[in-house]
């Protein structure tokens, strides 16, 4: 049992830091896709959904198992943030999406497409404090 | 402006949730610690209701830094709290007190009490101080604590305090030696926050050094104890803690005068202020019980899924019973938990209440039930109805067979107990009640089962909270090396804390003084004893005599035990009922013809005394045994289908009761030869016996038991052994033994090795013989200790006595040795004699009765004797037997003859293959050597011819002569049947210089008197001063005595007789033996005392008898040169040589140089001489390389030179 476990440690944990470190810039790359798609008017491939998905995956590993979230709670801060970004990043994927609409298929004018995305974004940044106020990750003073 | 900005920060909080990250990181740093908790990512506990929770004496990982601490622990925050003002104070006091009296019903004033000692507490903060110290009283179960937990959460809901937690500590649990230990680790866990509430509870029972400590905690706010920790109350609120009834005293919180029976002064005085609960009244109690079942039912319900309705009957019994009871809340709680709970998830549980059912709890006729549309189960309430559960348990109790004595105990023990309680409950002083039990007893009398019901009763009483029973022996308290026993004995007493603690064999912890393993064993569980005096009821159990030493083994122990109960022994009676019990209990029926039977079976088989295989394990193994008998019946009738009755029913025989075989005693002595005085003593008792019955039968009642120990005295093989065992028997038969076993012992199975053991032996063995016969064989040999003994001897004698005074109903013991020796030991002790009042002496046994042991161990070994050897066998046995003589003679000469028999048997019938079949078992005369001896009287002739041979001595010789002529002569006369000349005293004193052939005459007549038939045997045993005296005080008597004995039949030969009178008085105390030895043995030894002439005339005047029984005296005159050239002749030819004429004449001038020399030594002179001729004729001829025959065996007279 402990062979394996030792076996999966080192086969997953290098692919866990390249997720983390992949999370961590992973805003920075929709944002900068959105803004190609903004600028060149081009739509973009549309990956970040997908890696928004996998990176998703490997924080719900990280949650539902002790051991494999090891390295996560190294950090204090790290999970929750990782968290964080993974909605911010969704956030900005789902604008992607929607920008994509209107650059692939010209479904709604450039206006409405930046507008809806922009929309969806606040939505989700909402939700997200939303989230995080019902739970908060910080003790706050009692009432 | 603040507030906006306050809000507008809170929005920004609110829209970016990564500020709680950085929050995050202020809380707990950036890199996490070891064993934090999972990130609360999504925090499923709701922080805003805190849950309470029991402290944990382990949860040590409690950190703070300063004043300004933060900390989190259990989803806890602690608060920053601000100084409050004194508005404020009593604002928040006022909202605290609000919802405490919602919480806790009935006890406005003791919160008010409460709530006021604390709001005292922020009101006048001392430094380093404790805020307030306050007492915490009243009866169980009136929500002191439950209130006290409230105010504290309440507290911290309002920020008034840090922590929503109380320490407890229980300052009864520690020892004396824990307080620089576990105390202080304890007190340091408890005090390590800045503030807090510790209460204390257990200080009346504490050790006086722990509450001088923590009164001094209370007073000075702090202390430090020797090893230099130093314990700080300061900003803590201290509680006292007693869960007793106590009065009110006024409306302030003011201590009442009454508080002091309940706690020592030292605590007293540091109480500031006092929160005393009040006794709760009907309508109160029945609110409370609707609170605390309403929550109960909610849980059940959610837990079972089922709907739960309680009648309103229920809150009034348990109001009612919780107020008699005076234990309140905690009644109702109690029941709850241990009653209702445990009956209702057990029918859930078994599907009895199906989900969703509707289920009614009701209270009628006095108890509680459980209600369904299907079922109506009583919940047995056992908190309650304790009159009834002790009933039951005495219904047990009473159930038991026999145990009067023990019965009226118990009984005596509950209405102690109870007046007891009823005392304490009328708020007298309670007496404390020492329970601890010594029950003594043998095996089988129930012991154990009457403490298993003492640890109910207990229980049922409520004077155990568990009354479980722990039944432990001596190894499972003591450990196998030094130290250990303390740890282990303390594991078990923690086991058994709550009940009974049943030591079974007590007595083997102190079996000796130096066992201090034992001891270590008993000093812990006393000590344990009192630490846990309400807790723990310790019952030793052992023999009755056992316990007495082992209570006297350590002079605390009895005042310990103040109830000793006695288990006696099952009558028979008794033990018909458990047997009748028991074959009920396992489904079997004994038929009622057994009954008598059984009676009888019982009797027999009880030994009073015999520690083991009594009472009720005999019943069971009785019945055990009686089961099998009866499967083998069954299984033995295949014919027949057994029908379900048969199966069932065990009979007269199965319990191996059958018909009495009528006993015969005539047939029982027919086998045993001779022994007629043993014979009509087992007649007489047998006479007795009938005559017993006849008065039995005419209904006359007389005792006619009697001591029967004997003492059998006689020789070797004369059937004692053999004796005791029929004896055994028959008594056995007769009715005066119940087993009848005979236990064969000697010294050596009584006596110890070491000092103090004997005593144990013996008590051993006897008990082992209990019911039987005890034959100690050689017993003298007890009262023989000598030297090394070390009166070990004595000892085994002296227990023996008082053993044999004990059990003298079912022992019978038989000494058993030679004759004077027994004699001599009854002497010994006085007791002795008197306690053996029959005296049986085996005389040997005569010829004619050896010859017919003879016969019947032939018979019995499968030979056949032919017809002419029984007659000669009598004339064999008649000159072998040799009386007084203790080995070698009676039975065992005859068993030891016949096997000689069979050996030569076999050796003569090894060389003839031809014989016939019926002869290969027949013994002839042949074989026992009979034949042979007309032979071996042709050798009569042989000693007179060796007589004449002798050189010289005619006077010698003539005296011979006649003295054998006179006795030949005196036995054809009695042959012939003419009247017998008086026996003859042969004794012979031998006068003579050395060498003058004393000794050769000696063993010429010791074979002359055996032809002659005077002596039994022509041994010689010759010995001089050495062989009779010994080197102490007291031991040549015996040494004397085995020469003696050797000699008997024989003739003992004394040379240098004279010795013995000379010097000291050893001698002379084997003289005196000598003396008596030939006056006892007239017929069987001769005396031959040898010496010089001179120094044998000195010492036969040295004593008066000596002369007189030895009648004859032989001179043996020096021999004359003539002589003694004769005898060198003699010597030479002996050795195959001749004397040369030259050579005598050599040797005759040498020899008459030698005339008158007493030193010269007669025949040993010649001897040398012509030794020494042989040798220088071997020297000369060593040279001469070829000497003829004839010069090689002849003596010249050079050689002589």
């Amino acid at each position: 049992m402990n062979v394996l476990k030792w076996f999966f440690i080192i086969l997953l944990y290098p692919i866990m830091f390249v997720m983390m470190v992949l999370t961590l810039i992973m805003p920075f790359m929709a944002y900068d896709d959105l803004k190609n798609v903004l600028t060149y008017e081009v739509p973009s491939s549309g990956s970040t959904l997908t890696m928004v998905g996998f990176c998703s995956f490997f924080i719900y590993l990280a949650m539902k198992s002790k051991w494999l979230g090891m390295p996560y709670r190294k950090i204090t801060i790290l999970l929750p943030m990782l968290q964080m970004i993974i909605y911010t990043s969704l956030a900005l994927a789902i604008g992607g999406t929607i920008l994509n609409k209107w650059a692939d298929q010209a479904m709604f004018s450039k206006g409405t497409a930046i507008a809806l995305a922009l929309l969806a974004f606040v939505a989700i940044r909402l939700f997200l404090s939303f989230l995080y106020w019902k739970n908060p990750i910080a003790q706050r003073k009692s009432q | 402006m603040g507030i906006m900005r306050n809000r507008v920060m809170a929005a920004i909080r609110f829209l970016f949730p990564e500020y709680q990250l950085v929050e995050l990181v202020r809380e707990k740093g950036f890199i996490a610690k070891k064993k934090a908790p999972p990130a609360r990512a999504f925090n499923k506990m709701p922080v805003q209701q805190p849950l309470y929770e029991e402290p944990r004496p382990e949860s040590n990982s409690v950190m703070y830094t300063e004043k300004n601490y933060q900390r989190v622990e259990n989803g806890y925050k602690v608060q920053e709290r601000k100084s409050l003002s004194p508005e404020e104070l009593d604002h928040q006091f006022r909202e605290v007190e609000r919802s405490l009296k919602q919480k806790v019903i009935g006890q406005q004033a003791f919160i008010e009490d409460l709530v006021a000692g604390y709001k005292e507490g922020y009101m006048n903060e001392q430094p380093n101080k404790a805020r307030n110290v306050i007492l915490l009283a009243g009866a169980p179960g009136t929500g002191k604590k439950t209130a006290l937990e409230w105010l504290v959460r309440e507290m911290y809901t309002y920020g008034l305090a840090d922590w929503p937690q109380i320490t407890e500590i229980d300052l009864k649990r520690y020892e004396a030696d824990e307080i620089s230990g576990n105390f202080i680790n304890d007190m340091a866990a408890a005090f390590q926050d800045p503030e807090g509430t510790v209460l204390f509870r257990g200080i009346k029972e504490a050790d006086p050094a722990i509450v001088n400590l923590v009164s001094r905690l209370a007073a000075e706010g702090s202390f430090r104890t020797k090893e230099g920790v130093r314990i700080s109350a300061a900003d803590y609120f201290l509680l006292f803690y007693i869960d007793e009834p106590v009065e009110r005293g006024n409306d302030y919180g003011q201590l009442s005068p009454e508080l002091e029976r309940h706690l020592p002064v030292s605590i007293l005085q540091t109480a500031r202020t006092a929160a005393i609960s009040s006794l709760l009244d009907r309508e109160t109690m029945r609110r409370i019980a609707e609170e605390l079942l309403g929550q109960a039912v909610e849980e059940l319900t959610r837990g079972m899924k089922t709907k739960l309705v309680i009648h309103p009957s229920v809150y009034e019994a348990l109001a009612e019973m919780a107020e008699t009871n005076k234990t309140f809340g905690e009644a109702v709680q109690h029941w709850i938990e241990t009653e209702l709970t445990l009956a209702l998830s057990g029918l859930r549980a078994r599907n009895e209440i199906g989900a969703h059912e509707t289920v009614r709890i009701r209270f009628k006729d006095d108890s509680f039930f459980i209600e369904s549309n299907t079922l109506e189960v009583p919940i047995k309430a056992r908190s309650f109805a304790r009159q009834e559960t002790i009933d039951d348990v005495l219904n047990e109790l009473n159930g038991l067979t026999g145990l009067e004595s023990v019965k009226t105990f118990v009984h005596e023990l509950i209405e102690t107990v109870q007046v007891n309680k009823l005392r304490g409950r009328e708020g007298e002083n309670a007496m404390a009640m020492s329970l601890h039990m010594v029950f003594t007893g043998n095996p089988g009398t129930g012991k154990t089962t009457v403490a298993r019901l003492i640890g109910r009763i207990l229980k049922a009483l409520g004077l155990l909270p568990q009354g479980q029973l722990i039944e432990v022996t001596r190894q499972e308290l003591v450990g196998q090396y030094v130290g250990s026993t303390a740890p282990k004995t303390m594991a078990k007493v923690t086991e058994a804390l709550g009940g009974v603690l049943f030591i079974d064999e007590a007595y083997t912890l102190a079996r000796h003084d130096h066992d201090t393993f034992g001891v270590e064993a008993i000093d812990t569980i006393v000590k344990a004893m009192e630490d846990h005096r309400d807790n723990l009821v310790v019952v030793l159990a052992g023999y009755t005599q056992e316990m007495e030493t082992f209570l006297r083994s350590n002079p605390g122990l009895r005042s310990r035990f103040p109830f000793i109960v006695e288990f006696p022994d099952y009558k028979a009676a008794d033990m018909l009922d458990i047997m009748i019990a028991m074959a009920n209990k396992n489904g079997f029926q004994i038929e009622a013809a057994a009954n008598e039977g059984l009676l009888e079976l019982f009797e027999q088989k009880q030994i009073p005394g015999r520690n083991d295989s009594g009472n009720g394990r005999l019943v069971r193994n009785l019945f055990e045994e009686a089961v099998r008998k009866q499967a083998t019946r069954i299984r033995g009738k295949k014919s027949e289908r057994p029908s379900e009755g048969d199966l069932q029913l065990l009979i007269r025989a199965d319990f191996g009761i059958g018909e009495k075989e009528a006993f015969n005693i005539e047939n029982e002595l027919a086998g045993i030869v001779g022994l007629e005085k043993v014979k009509v003593f087992v007649r007489t008792l047998e006479k007795q016996l009938i005559v017993d019955r006849r008065r039995k039968e005419a209904g006359i009642q007389v005792d006619t038991g009697q001591t029967l120990n004997m003492i059998f005295s006689g020789n070797p093989g004369t059937g004692k052994t053999m004796m005791a065992r029929l004896l055994a028997g028959m008594l056995r038969s007769m009715g005066y033994l119940k087993k009848g076993h005979l236990i064969e012992v000697d010294r050596s199975d009584l006596v110890a090795e070491y000092v103090g053991q004997t005593a144990n032996k013996t008590k051993l063995v006897v008990e082992s013989a209990l019911g039987g016969v005890l034959f100690i064989d050689e017993a003298y040999a007890l009262a023989q200790d000598g030297v090394q003994g070390g009166g070990f001897g004595k000892e085994a004698i002296d227990t023996l006595v008082r053993l044999i005074e004990l059990h003298k109903d079912n022992l019978v013991v038989i000494l058993a040795g030679y004759t004077e020796d027994m004699i001599r030991f009854a002497q010994v002790n006085p007791g002795i004699s008197s306690r053996f009042p029959l005296q049986i002496e085996f005389p040997d046994y005569t010829p004619t009765e050896m010859q017919q042991i003879a016969s019947v161990m032939v018979k019995a070994r499968g030979f056949v004797l032919a017809s002419e050897v029984s007659d000669s066998l009598v004339p064999y046995f008649n000159e072998k037997q040799i009386p007084g003589k203790k080995d070698g003679g009676n039975a065992r000469l005859v068993r030891n003859t016949l096997e000689q028999a069979i050996r030569k048997q076999a050796e003569r019938l090894a060389d003839r293959p031809d014989i016939a079949a019926e002869k290969l078992n027949e013994l002839i005369a042949e074989d026992f050597g009979l034949s042979a001896d007309a032979a071996s009287s042709g050798n009569s002739a042989n000693a007179l011819e060796a007589l004449d041979s002798v050189v010289g001595l005619s006077s010698v010789k003539e005296f011979v002569r006649s003295l054998s002529a006179q006795i030949e002569v005196a036995k054809r006369r009695e042959e012939m049947g003419l009247p017998k000349a008086s026996a003859q005293a042969l004794h012979l004193v031998f006068k003579g210089n050395p060498g003058t052939g004393k000794t050769t005459i000696a063993r010429i007549l010791a074979k002359r008197f055996n032809e002659l038939g005077v002596i039994k045997a022509d041994t010689l045993v010759e010995t001089d001063r050495s062989g009779l005296v010994a080197g102490y005080v007291g031991q040549t008597a015996l040494k004397t005595k085995e020469v003696v004995d050797r000699a008997l039949g024989g003739v003992l030969f004394v040379d240098e007789a004279y010795s013995l009178a000379e010097g000291d008085q050893f001698g002379q105390e084997a003289i005196d033996t000598l003396v008596k030895a030939m006056d006892d043995y007239r017929d069987r030894l001769i005396v031959i005392l040898a010496g010089y002439d001179e120094d044998m005339e000195r010492f036969l005047n040295s004593n008066a008898g000596l002369r007189s029984r030895f009648p004859n005296i032989i001179a043996f005159p020096d021999y004359t040169a003539e002589e003694m050239l004769q005898i060198s002749h003699l010597i030479a030819k002996g050795q195959g040589y001749a004397i040369t004429r030259e050579a005598e004449i050599a040797l005759r001038s040498i020899l008459e140089t030698y005339a008158g020399d007493i030193t010269a030594g007669n025949g040993r002179l010649v001897r040398n001489l012509v030794e020494k001729a042989i040798r220088s004729h071997a020297l000369r001829i060593s040279g001469k390389a070829n000497a003829t025959a004839e010069e090689l065996s002849t003596l010249n007279a050079e050689d002589f030179e």
